[in-house]
């Protein structure tokens, strides 16, 4: 029942990703990077968009990293019970 | 955990490339693909190599795990003020340092988060580490 239902979820996710529009859309904000390029001054276009335009995603990530050492070192710290 | 002759040696010749190479994405990843993630993951790397071959104590013992967390610590204070910096001269996350350093703020935020993940590795592994029976 279980591996049932699994296969069922996989397989409906599936057709709806293979479903999906993947042609090349004209505009948005693709245009506006390939554009506005020259106004970073930085001459790598991946980094440009990562650390310049998306530089709130770069800080969230970092968030995340400071959050998840916090939560580890709390339950790891202290001193080894099995040894 | 220590492993045998050529493994050690081995590790003692390629931690310092990977730690150059490391700085050298951290420091070019503006100009050339590279960038703060994969440059803290290779510093990363080039410490938790040391640690598999001479066992974790002994690398403890050079970088210690205090040293580490000021590190993690201190580059997550520096990338939210770098942030906040932007703030002072008109918007959120503003290059303003683009006249005096090529690529701006973009080569500090990188050496930031290439300093922030290698010492969140390092620690990951320190802490994880101290469960390991022998040494």
């Amino acid at each position: 029942m279980k591996r049932l239902l699994a296969v069922l979820t996989v397989g409906a996710l599936l057709m709806t990703l293979l479903g999906l529009d993947y042609s090349k859309t004209v505009g948005g904000s693709y245009v506006y990077y390939v554009t506005h390029w020259r106004d970073v001054g930085v001459p790598n276009l991946v980094t440009a968009i990562l650390a310049d335009w998306r530089a709130y995603d770069s800080l969230g990530e970092v968030a995340i990293l400071f959050a998840a050492i916090t939560g580890f070192s709390l339950i790891l710290e202290g001193k080894a019970r099995w040894r | 955990m220590a492993m045998s002759l050529v493994v050690k040696t081995t590790t003692m010749l390629v931690a310092p490339f990977l730690v150059t190479y490391g700085a050298y994405l951290a420091l070019y990843g503006y100009a050339s693909p590279g960038g703060g993630f994969q440059a803290g993951v290779i510093l990363a790397v080039s410490a938790i190599l040391l640690m598999t071959a001479y066992g974790p104590k002994q690398v403890k013992r050079h970088f210690s795990i205090g040293e580490v967390r000021f590190i993690e610590g201190f580059s997550g204070l520096f990338l939210t003020v770098l942030a906040f910096a932007g703030l002072v001269f008109g918007a959120f996350f503003l290059n303003f340092m683009r006249p005096y350093l090529p690529g701006g703020t973009v080569v500090l935020f990188n050496v930031g988060v290439a300093l922030k993940v290698a010492a969140a590795f390092i620690l990951t592994f320190y802490l994880l580490s101290r469960w390991v029976d022998r040494d």
